[in-house]
């Protein structure tokens, strides 16, 4: 197994780390980073990124990429958090709707659509969570009902995140309801404009709100449906494993972690920070191994391997992992440096608020720990061991029994792009 | 579970030419590199043995004899178990540390002169070495012991992809067979135990903190897998990984033993299940090369370090990791 890049790899993060330190992109930055529970619109930065081409580079080039490898893709993520760029619309719009319609859709879908995400003119979004829907996805009522060559869907989603901004929903309803928990679930786009859609604000602890989304007998064509009809169900479960590579949980806890060492470092630069190296070397080997974690799931994915425990394992570690930092970095930053609303004091009391939402997006923890235990079954069958007493197995389950036992659709980002 | 250079692990290491698996072509070995070795290291742990591998391995990398064993180490990072003072044509070692192997003819002790680690071979029955197996791990003591300027071998080199990184992470991997190997025991024990007309791994309160267990293991793989390859491929590029790796291993051993434990109620506590075999390994082997929160200070200051050079506009050199006994200079 190899744990480094190829030198093509680092020449291609040069060259995306040199176009996005541009004056024009940090300033286009900073205007879309909220702050104090303000969330700017970010959409004037990510039509900058599409003109530099930066969005999508491993969609063929015929939907609006460049035709790269998908582990290019994952270094453009990486430096774009790195440069300070607001990660959730690349993460909702290219990273899981796009690469589910990459994955699941049409030629005339992908061509009508990816294009325009992937010059950042169009967004998505998620449309899974209900109000009574959310870890349970397979409890959830939205209902397309057949009308003419389309249907029309009726139901109520909520939690998502930067909604208010998207044009494009993808949506989880029930195209033959009665059929059973997890059957007659069809999966559309929707567009965002049309009459019957109407959005609404719920306010949050963090700078990112969330949205209800209300679709009163919302009129969406025949050809926007994703998949076969009644089996959204499976792709829904590729989908949610799709979004579970850790990465942008691990590069958010990387930039907790460098703030907080910035403020320690410009709150008292003579002092070696003694108290504090035990817990600064704990982070950063567990950052470390995060990453593994994450390129482990990245380049399975590459390769068109899906491991739901690997993704699990990874999803569960990296947003565990951020939410400790943040816990434990807002209080480094000090009082001097909190009334100056210092750019590491700033970061780090929004990482706090936003921090209790990355152990509940893309499956909360529990869920995540639910589809390990589940595969412990597919383990033991692998690696039988000799025991004084005969183990007898009451069960034969596997990993992706489990997933289908536990759709894992959090209140969040799964469901609703919640980050 | 001492079981050093003549362990009972010896023959089936030596039938699969172990000792040649990490030995340069050059040196008539198969040059399979570090990689290998934590292989080795870590199905040993896997298997709840004594780790007849990392002396030789060890000495091997440091020029030692092989057949010894080591002792001392885990006064490193940090510490000073033995101290090395001078006299007329040579040295004299004091001091109590914990040794791998009672039965080796030769020692190899981690000691301090002047506040660096130097490596030192004693003869066990040295006038003033005396060695203690009735407690758990094994101690060696020296007491004014006298040993020749030709019996320190050197410096313990501890650069990144040194002897000392190399030996930290065979440690490491051995650490990690260990949690796995109590870990897979847990697993399969609480696949057919019934309690409450359900097996216990049914139960949430039993199986997420197996779940978390696996989560703390692959973590560790992680980071030993990682390291061991950056030895191997990308030396220059090391830097505090073996530390990171040693420190985590460690800290998962002793945690996912102990869930481990847990999970399979009394029987664990008994030879049933095997699991008190991991559990007094991880006592002793996850201390063994040093105290896990010395070795993550060591990482902070590093990490403090490139940080403060960072800020100041500076190139970091990713191999120059901070050597403990520097923390208090930064």
């Amino acid at each position: 197994m190899r744990f480094g890049f190829t030198e093509d790899q680092k020449r291609f993060r040069a060259e995306v780390r040199t176009a996005l330190r541009s004056v024009e992109v940090r300033a286009a930055a900073a205007e879309a980073t909220g702050a104090d529970g303000v969330e700017p619109d970010a959409r004037p930065l990510y039509r900058l990124l599409g003109k530099l081409g930066l969005l999508a580079v491993h969609w063929p080039v015929e939907f609006g990429g460049q035709g790269r490898p998908p582990t290019d893709a994952a270094i453009v993520a990486e430096e774009l958090v790195r440069a300070g760029v607001p990660d959730t619309f690349h993460v909702n719009t290219i990273q899981i709707v796009g690469q589910f319609l990459l994955m699941a859709g049409s030629h005339e879908q992908k061509r009508r659509y990816l294009p325009a995400l992937a010059r950042g003119e169009s967004f998505a979004s998620v449309l899974y969570t209900e109000p009574d829907a959310a870890s349970d996805l397979g409890a959830l009522r939205a209902v397309a009902e057949p009308d003419g060559d389309g249907y029309r869907i009726t139901g109520t989603k909520v939690f998502s995140l930067k909604t208010r901004f998207v044009d494009l929903g993808l949506c989880a309803a029930r195209t033959t309801p009665g059929a059973g928990k997890y059957q007659g679930i069809s999966l559309f786009l929707v567009d965002m404009g049309a009459p019957g859609v109407t959005v609404s604000l719920i306010p949050g602890v963090g700078d990112e709100h969330f949205h209800r989304v209300d679709l009163d007998a919302v009129p969406v064509p025949g050809g926007n449906l994703l998949g076969p009809r009644d089996e959204g169900w499976p792709l829904l479960n590729e989908a949610l494993a799709i979004e579970r590579t850790g990465l942008d949980y691990h590069l958010k806890a990387e930039r907790w972690l460098q703030a907080a060492l910035d403020a320690l470092i410009d709150g008292d630069p003579g002092s070696a920070h003694d108290d504090r190296l035990e817990q600064i070397g704990r982070w950063h080997g567990t950052l470390t191994a995060d990453h593994v974690l994450a390129w482990e799931v990245l380049t399975g994915l590459a390769s068109d391997r899906i491991d739901q425990v690997a993704t699990a394992v990874a999803k569960y570690h990296s947003s565990e992992l951020a939410q400790g930092i943040a816990a434990w970095a807002v209080g480094v930053p000090g009082p001097e440096q909190r009334a100056n609303r210092s750019g590491a004091a700033v970061t780090l009391d929004s990482a706090y608020r936003e921090a209790p939402g990355l152990t509940l997006s893309a499956g909360t923890s529990e869920v995540m720990l639910q589809i390990m235990a589940a595969a412990f079954d597919s383990i033991g069958q692998e690696e039988q061991l000799t025991w004084t007493s005969p183990p007898i197995h009451s069960s034969t389950g596997c990993a992706g029994h489990c997933v289908r036992a536990w759709p894992a659709s959090p209140p969040g980002r799964s469901c609703t792009a919640h980050r | 579970m001492t079981d050093g250079a003549l362990g009972p692990t010896r023959a089936v290491l030596d039938e699969l030419g172990a000792s040649d698996f990490e030995r340069p072509v050059a040196a008539g070995g198969l040059d399979l590199g570090l990689t290998a070795g934590v292989l080795v290291s870590e199905e040993l742990g896997r298997a709840a043995r004594g780790n007849s591998y990392r002396a030789d391995a060890t000495a091997a990398d440091l020029g030692g004899p092989a057949g010894a064993a080591l002792a001392g180490f885990e006064a490193l990072p940090a510490g000073s178990g033995v101290v090395a003072t001078p006299r007329a044509g040579g040295w004299r070692l004091t001091g109590t540390v914990t040794v791998d192997d009672v039965s080796a003819g030769t020692l190899l002790v981690a000691a301090r002169t002047d506040g660096e680690p130097v490596l030192v071979a004693v003869e066990r029955k040295a006038p003033g070495c005396t060695t203690e197996s009735g407690c758990w791990p094994p101690v060696a003591r020296f007491d004014a012991a006298s040993v020749g300027a030709a019996d320190v071998l050197g410096p313990l080199d501890d650069s990144p992809a040194g002897p000392l990184g190399r030996a930290r992470l065979r440690q490491a991997a051995y650490l990690l067979g260990i949690a796995d190997g109590a870990h897979r025991a847990a697993v399969e024990y609480t696949g057919f135990r019934r309690q409450f007309g359900t097996r216990l791994r049914d139960l949430p309160a039993v199986s997420f903190p197996l779940a978390r267990a696996l989560v703390a293991l692959r973590a560790t793989r992680a980071l030993v897998y990682r390291g061991a390859w950056s030895v191997d491929s990308e030396p220059d590029a090391v830097g505090t990984a073996p530390v990171m790796a040693l420190a985590m291993a460690a800290e998962t051993a002793r945690d996912v033993v102990r869930w481990s434990m847990q999970s399979c109620g009394v029987r664990a506590m008994t030879a049933e299940l095997g699991l008190h075999r991991y559990f007094r390994l991880a006592a002793a082997e996850s201390v063994r090369f040093g105290d896990p929160a010395a070795l993550w200070r060591t990482v902070g200051a590093d990490r403090v370090r490139s940080a403060r050079h960072a800020a100041a506009g500076l190139e970091v050199p990713v191999a120059a990791a901070v050597r403990p006994w520097e923390i208090s200079r930064l």
